[in-house]
């Protein structure tokens, strides 16, 4: 197959001529996909712009730093036609990010994003600019990471030029709090810089921002600092500058509408914010409500209430709590949650539904002479009786489901620390009529942390013991019951069984669908330990991790399971900065149990290099993964066999020409080779340019072209393959001293897919803190019908 | 013609030592104070310190009684000055991005935490009987009136005596004490040695407490505890 087409060569070349281009995929349910800005040491947002959001039950982000093998999940924020989440800064390494959107429709079917092959070809997010971020051309001395001064009289903002070289230009520093300009307010004492806290800044949480440039112009350094303010009055004790509420709140109503394939779906939404600020307390607020809102679905609405001190944190309503990686990670629960910090001791609780009840649809009733002939026909159905005298066909309703989790912890929580952590979840067997089998879940774990010579090296380890039942309908059996299922057992093995009962039966329902049932070679258990050195430049990570192959919680649904083995993980800083060398080594193994005919040795090797110039020269990103999974058992049926071989290559530029212009080129190819009798082959390549512009002029542009070539094999002699090129252009522009923003995009693609999409939207700020929004955005599409979009979006701050 | 030349360069060295010199480079600042903590900006009498405000080179920092003073160099090196305290902060330019720093202690103590020195930079802590020279670690310093001690729990410090020129190395766990006699000499510190350096060097994980009593004008007496690291 011929990857560059002549039409999609004649575009590159058109792109490169015109220094354009960015990536984009096409689906029927993302419309794109932004990420924050980059910044070191710091949590990263990612937003996704939804279609047809009334399909989607739920968005989890699946990412992997480079060279890892398994995706991490995170459920995020759905509100409205927008899904939102943070990644956390210890999971972001350099040089890049690679992730996937999961999607849980209402129907029960799951779409990816990308749309084809996401994990073998996930997107990318380049984590680059910590190069920049990282070099000491600028050194805040104050504040600390994460500070937060008590006042505005107490905030001292300062950083130092003392290692920024004759190459750098000090007269070019900008300074930014919270996005304004305020390098005319800096006192510059030689190469110390001192910026009094502007009069406007208010209670909360803040950034700052510095960049200075090259002498000729070519590159920026930029460092970034969040830090946080307690109150805008002066120091405790000034008897003149007594406490006093300060507050904020933010209103967004929408209305839209949504012509998808001759369908059309209208969304009502409202969201209300709110926050406020009393000497030590604080408290927030927010309420999101939906037409989408109904009792066959999960929750759409949110809200949540929270109040908080220096010490406790308490709320109650829709909330994310994290706890132990392996126990509970990012799952929405509707309830009450506290966090207390003490330092030497604390303790986070989390307690609420993460299922609402769903109740069962009935779809026809019979007698129950019929009730036979009805099973023979649709074995996997639901049946039940309905009456006296009738059964019913049903639809599977959904149980309500509770959970409770709880961590005490002693120490730092950022540093030196040992947490215990208790979940228990159980569905309500009595919240609905008809449904599956109840479930109910116990984990047990621990956690800790030990930093030696200032993070210079970090121990950790967690491990957690589960304990599933996965039929509670008849609870806990009785000594009959004992007595029945084990009769082959002896007297005292049922009398032991009978003891462990009596004194188990308090935590969990023991019957015989609890899992485990016994604990040879402890199948759900799960424990993970590192060691991470971090010296000369050099990070060094080993991890050695045992996940049982029936470990299971219900706050974590996406740990691997049946998996035991190390990864090793190098990353080494040379030529200050300039060069990042990248390596890992990972090797698992399955059949944990030993129930399997055969283990399954899965091996990844990956190394990167990438060249950060500080001057002229693009920057340059190599990587290279291959990755294998393979066993010897003598018959073909369970045989495993298949590698895959990787390769990226990523290029950036900044420069100046009649604007300030990024431009990535970026190109990777991934195939995999399966020797099995299965013969599931595939290859992805994507070749992609984008260059965003910034004007002196209120204008900003970006334009991309992605040229995507996907072939994947279906069984054993047929394949599919789907090729298509997708240009890209945008611009946005403000008029009236930014009152008002226009914008608009066009964006077709060719190839195996064939549509067009047309995209405008405006602002108009009636004052500073009121705007009303409006898009249209109009999809032509070659195969099927077109689709419309429109959307009004009203926006106040008080 | 060759005489010319050598006068030409040594008339351009000499014109160039000011351009390097010591006297007024910004070295530091203060960014915390607990207490009387004055500073003394030659030829200036002593004034009150102020958190935000900057050390020039040459400037002397003192302490007084249940006080405390953090000061952070500018590449982010920090020393946390103890009560009753005497110092002297120095900085030299040795070109663009470079900054050797030199604190001299005339009486007390304190905490340092060096950053890593770049090539051509030196961090020096030094007294009237000891010079400690330093690359990037942590410890403390006391003494500065007669004998130095010097405990280092972090790295590597060269610690030399003025008087005699003897010098011993002092790994991270070590204690070293540099004596008016000339002696120096080192041995393993204790546990406490070593959290007491540990704490002044980085403030510890624990927080130190001052207990002030105050009175109102009705000579009603009220404790004011104020924690610090």
């Amino acid at each position: 197959m011929n990857l560059f087409p002549r039409r999609a060569f004649l575009c590159i070349l058109l792109v490169v001529l015109f220094s354009l281009s960015a990536a984009a995929q096409i689906s029927d349910k993302v419309v794109r996909v932004e990420t924050a800005p980059y910044q070191a040491g710091a949590p990263l947002g990612i937003r996704v712009e939804l279609l047809n959001a009334s399909l989607i039950d739920r968005i989890d982000v699946a990412y992997r730093s480079f060279g890892e093998t398994d995706y991490k999940h995170l459920e995020m924020q759905m509100q409205g036609n927008s899904a939102q989440t943070v990644i956390p800064a210890k999971d972001l390494t350099p040089p890049f990010l690679e992730y996937y959107l999961a999607l849980y429709l209402h129907n029960g079917a799951t779409e990816t994003y990308p749309v084809e092959n996401p994990t073998e070809h996930p997107l990318k997010i380049d984590l680059q600019s910590s190069i920049s971020a990282q070099d000491d051309a600028i050194i805040i001395l104050s504040p600390e990471p994460n500070e937060t001064f008590r006042s505005r009289e107490d905030a001292l903002i300062s950083f130092s030029l003392i290692h920024a070289d004759s190459s750098i230009d000090k007269s070019t520093v900008k300074i930014y709090i919270d996005g304004a300009d305020v390098t005319s307010k800096a006192i510059f004492t030689g190469d110390i810089v001192t910026i009094p806290p502007p009069e406007y800044l208010e209670g909360g949480k803040h950034s700052i921002r510095i960049q200075v440039s090259d002498r000729d112009g070519s590159s920026a350094h930029v460092t970034a600092m969040d830090f946080g303010l307690k109150t805008t009055e002066g120091p405790a004790g000034s008897s003149s500058l007594a406490p006093k509420w300060t507050y904020r709140s933010h209103l967004q109503a929408e209305t839209r509408n949504e012509n998808i394939a001759n369908s059309v779906t209208p969304y009502n939404r409202l969201s209300l914010s709110a926050s406020g600020e009393y000497d030590w307390l604080r408290l927030d607020g927010s309420l999101f409500v939906t037409n989408e809102e109904n009792d066959r679905r999960q929750p759409q609405n949110r809200f949540l209430v929270s109040g908080e001190s220096r010490w406790l944190r308490l709320g109650y309503g829709d909330h994310y709590p994290v706890f132990q990686d392996l126990i509970m990670t990012g799952k929405r629960v509707r309830g009450f949650f506290a966090n207390l910090t003490l330092g030497f001791f604390n303790l986070d609780v989390s307690k609420g539904d993460i299922t609402r009840r769903i109740e069962s649809d009935t779809l026809r009733t019979f007698l129950f002479d019929s009730l036979a002939s009805e099973q023979a026909s649709d074995s996997t159905g639901a049946f039940g009786p309905y009456d006296q005298t009738r059964w019913a066909k049903f639809n599977r309703g959904t149980f309500s489901r509770d959970l409770l989790v709880v961590r005490p912890s002693f120490g730092s929580r950022e540093g030196a620390h040992f947490g215990l952590t208790y979940l228990k979840s159980k569905d309500d067997i009595t919240s609905i009529i008809y449904g599956g089998k109840p479930k109910e879940n116990l984990v047990l774990g621990s956690d800790f942390l030990i930093p030696l010579f200032n993070h210079g090296i970090e121990i950790t380890g967690q491990s957690a013991f589960s304990a599933t039942n996965n039929d509670i309908t008849g609870g806990t059996f009785t000594d009959t019951r004992i007595d029945s299922i084990y009769s082959d057992y002896s007297e005292s093995a049922r009398n032991t069984i009978r003891k462990v009962r009596d004194v188990f039966q308090n935590f969990i329902t023991i019957n015989e669908n609890l899992i485990p049932l016994n604990l040879k070679n402890a199948p759900t258990l799960a424990y993970e330990a590192g060691l991470a050195v971090n010296y000369f430049n050099n990070y060094f990570k080993f991890t050695y991790l045992r996940h049982g192959n029936n470990f299971e919680s219900f706050g974590q649904s996406f740990v691997r399971t049946d998996v035991v083995g190390f990864n090793i993980a190098d990353r080494l800083r040379l030529l200050n900065n300039q060069v990042l060398l990248t390596g890992g080594f990972e090797r698992l193994q399955d059949n944990t149990a030993e129930t399997k005919p055969a283990t399954t040795t899965g091996t990844t090797t990956n190394v990167s290099i990438s060249w950060y110039p500080k001057k002229e020269l693009p920057s340059v990103t190599v990587g290279y993964l291959f990755a294998s999974n393979a066993n010897d058992h003598p018959d073909t049926l369970w045989r495993i066999e298949d590698r895959l071989d990787r390769i990226l290559v990523q290029l950036g530029k900044d420069f100046t020409f009649g604007g300030h212009h990024t431009a990535v080129l970026s190109v990777s190819t991934s195939t995999r080779d399966d020797q099995s009798f299965r013969n599931l082959d595939g290859k992805n390549t994507m070749v992609s340019l984008s260059n965003s512009t910034s004007f002196e002029i209120p204008l900003q542009t970006l334009v991309s072209l992605t040229v995507s070539s996907n072939t994947f094999a279906t069984s054993g002699a047929s394949s599919i393959s789907t090729d298509y090129t997708t240009l890209y252009a945008m611009a946005n522009y403000r008029f009236l001293g930014n009152k008002l923003i226009v914008g608009a995009s066009v964006s077709p693609t060719f190839g195996d897919i064939e549509r067009t999409l047309f995209d405008a939207r405006s602002e108009y700020y009636f004052v500073p803190n009121l705007s009303l929004a409006g898009q249209l955005s109009v999809y032509l599409n070659k195969q099927t019908t077109n689709d419309v979009i429109w959307s009004f979006i009203l926006r106040a701050d008080l | 013609m060759k005489t010319k030349s050598i006068v030409l360069i040594v008339l351009t060295v000499l014109c160039s030592i000011p351009l390097f010199g010591s006297e007024n480079t910004t070295v530091a600042l203060i960014t915390k104070t607990v207490q009387t903590v004055t500073k003394k900006t030659p030829p200036e009498d002593w004034a009150k310190a102020l958190r935000g405000d900057a050390l020039l080179s040459g400037n002397q920092l003192q302490t007084g009684k249940r006080s405390l003073a953090i000061v952070k160099f500018a590449d982010n090196s920090i020393i946390r000055v103890r009560e009753l305290s005497l110092l002297t902060v120095s900085g030299q330019s040795n070109g663009t991005g470079t900054l050797s720093k030199s604190v001299r202690l005339d009486g007390g103590a304190f905490g340092f935490d060096v950053r890593k020195q770049k090539q051509n930079e030196q961090f020096h802590l030094t007294s009237p009987t000891s010079v400690a020279s330093i690359r990037g670690t942590q410890g403390k310093l006391s003494g500065g009136q007669g004998s130095d001690t010097l405990i280092v729990t972090e790295g590597l410090v060269n610690f030399k005596n003025n008087a005699s020129g003897n010098e011993v190395d002092v790994p991270a766990g070590f204690i070293g004490f540099s004596n008016q006699d000339g002696t120096v000499t080192s041995r393993k510190a204790s546990e406490q040695e070593l959290a007491d350096a540990n704490n002044a060097a980085t403030g510890g994980s624990t927080s130190h407490e001052l207990n002030l009593e105050l009175k109102d004008s009705q000579g009603n007496k009220k404790g004011l505890k104020i924690r610090y690291k």
